[in-house]
């Protein structure tokens, strides 16, 4: 072997040679070693939740073409460039450690940190405006911001009785006239497929099973008051077609995982950043960026998965 | 005990020699161009309607991209072939895993058709029964009353009362729907024209 490996270089200079390893070398093969079984865990881990993905496609597939319309395709290239470019300057920065270019390095690093932020940013927008519009999982989906303007301004409340959690209830302000017909249109015009609208307010008289129901799960939302504030008012109960909640709850727990993966590769980033300017790194040793580096790639190859998944569904 | 020691030499030596090749920086960046043109690749057929095979065409792209970024970015094609042994054998796993998950759930409406019962394709086959019962209704009345124009209620159909108390009850859910006075629209109530289909 003609390259100066860890091996060759005598014991006082190799600081980063724990005393339990018997070379550098080995050392490096136990690192490299457990990064992998880590990385074999992750995929099986994340795999789970997209085998969820895979059932609930297979049962609703109209559901996963409606629901994903709301999803911005740029946006969500946008992260997948900025993920993969993230990946290449990674490369790049163990690239650099291997010529032992320590500035080009923490440079790569600080890039890689860079765009890993620029993705939790467009990820913040894409966030943001879900929750501004309602677009959530499970029972908090409303989808309030696909009414009109008009309604929209008159709206009071939307929300979900537990007792029926099916349906999203929407109340209006009392002397505005809301028909069915327009509500039905203003959930049209925004892909958002509707089973059944019935007019709540009349039939809001509470039976005694209900009330206890009610009671049960005592909730803000199934408050008995609320409910008897209910007759007179201007309220619609909406059946939305399909389950756009569970195609959201499943979106917000992909990225929201994978998410949560960037955000530990940053302070990671971070982390070896940091050792780079101390001067832990030489090129016999560089394995903490190494394995930070595969860690990234990992986050960049789950979102190659998840970006045609979610975002181009058809 | 003498063999041990030589084959925990070997694989020393065989990662040492393997995870440190240098790759070409124009590998690097050959690889980051394909990657963003597959990108671009799986985004533009997203865009063109080629039918039900658009799902299986973008994995297919994903597995490209991700072979890339796993042979050349983690260098996973020059590694120890124990490491590449490790992540395959993951992802055998995965394809396990799906592949037993989707026998059962292919299989479920055979299983469901057997029994009678209603596990998971409940929603569909409700959907199908609500079109049917919308049709006999409509049917009947166009006989009663065969000049009438189709009101606002065919324009919804969905909100018949029928279907309306049929969306949220289960066929067979065996408790009790205390939803089910709530979302019925009451006779006399402010949907006009559907009750009197009720009544008739």
């Amino acid at each position: 072997m003609s390259k100066p490996t860890g091996d060759q270089a005598p014991l006082l200079q190799q600081p980063f040679l724990q005393h339990h390893f018997h070379s550098a070398a080995q050392q490096e093969a136990s690192a490299k070693l457990g990064m992998w079984l880590f990385l074999a865990q992750e995929l099986v881990f994340f795999g789970g939740i997209f085998l969820a993905y895979g059932a609930v496609r297979y049962f609703y597939p109209e559901t996963m073409l409606s629901a994903h319309e709301h999803l911005s395709v740029p946006m969500g290239a946008l992260n997948t460039a900025v993920l993969i470019t993230s990946s290449l300057t990674m490369a790049l920065a163990v690239h650099a450690a291997q010529r032992g270019a320590l500035r080009a390095l923490r440079r790569n690093l600080l890039l890689t940190v860079a765009l890993a932020g620029a993705f939790l940013v467009v990820k913040y927008v894409e966030y943001a405006h879900k929750f501004h519009d309602g677009l959530l999982a499970g029972n908090y989906l409303t989808a309030h911001g696909m009414l009109d303007d008009d309604q929209g301004a008159r709206l009071q409340q939307a929300f979900r009785l537990r007792a029926s959690p099916e349906q999203v209830h929407f109340r209006f302000d009392a002397r505005y006239p809301v028909t069915r017909e327009a509500l039905l249109r203003a959930f049209g015009a925004h892909k958002m497929p509707v089973r059944a609208i019935t007019r709540a307010d009349a039939a809001l008289t509470v039976s005694e099973p209900q009330l206890a129901h009610a009671r049960a799960f005592n909730g803000a939302l199934d408050d008995p008051a609320v409910w008897g504030s209910q007759a007179g008012s201007n309220t619609f109960a909406v059946t939305f077609a399909g389950k756009p909640h569970i195609f959201f709850g499943l979106y917000f727990a992909m990225t929201a995982l994978h998410g949560l993966h960037v955000l530990i590769g940053m302070l990671l980033l971070g982390w070896v950043w940091r050792r780079a300017g101390r001067g832990d790194f030489s090129r016999a040793y560089f394995t903490p960026v190494e394995n930070v580096g595969l860690y990234w790639h990992l986050v960049d190859l789950i979102w190659i998965f998840l970006f045609p998944l979610l975002y181009l569904v058809r | 005990m003498s063999e041990h020691i030589s084959k925990g030499a070997a694989l020393d030596t065989n990662v040492a020699a393997t995870a440190h090749a240098i790759t070409p920086l124009r590998v690097y960046l050959g690889v980051f161009a394909a990657l963003l043109a597959l990108t671009g690749v799986t985004v533009g057929l997203s865009y063109a309607d080629i039918g039900p095979g658009a799902l299986y065409l973008a994995l297919f792209v994903a597995l490209i991209k991700a072979g890339l970024v796993v042979g050349y970015f983690m260098h996973l094609k020059q590694d120890a072939r124990f490491h590449q042994l490790i992540f395959f054998r993951s992802g055998a796993v995965l394809v396990f895993m799906f592949a037993f998950t989707f026998i059962d759930l292919v299989s479920r409406p055979a299983i469901v058709a057997e029994q009678g019962t209603l596990v998971l394709g409940q929603e569909r086959e409700q959907v199908a029964f609500e079109a049917e019962l919308r049709q006999r209704l409509s049917a009947a009345k166009a006989a009663a009353q065969p000049t009438a124009s189709p009101g606002p209620s065919a324009a919804a159909p969905a909100a018949t009362p029928t279907s309306a108390a049929l969306a949220t009850a289960p066929v067979s859910d065996a408790s009790p729907s205390p939803e089910a006075g709530a979302t019925a629209p009451r006779p006399g109530g402010a949907d006009a024209g559907t009750p009197a289909a009720r009544s008739r």
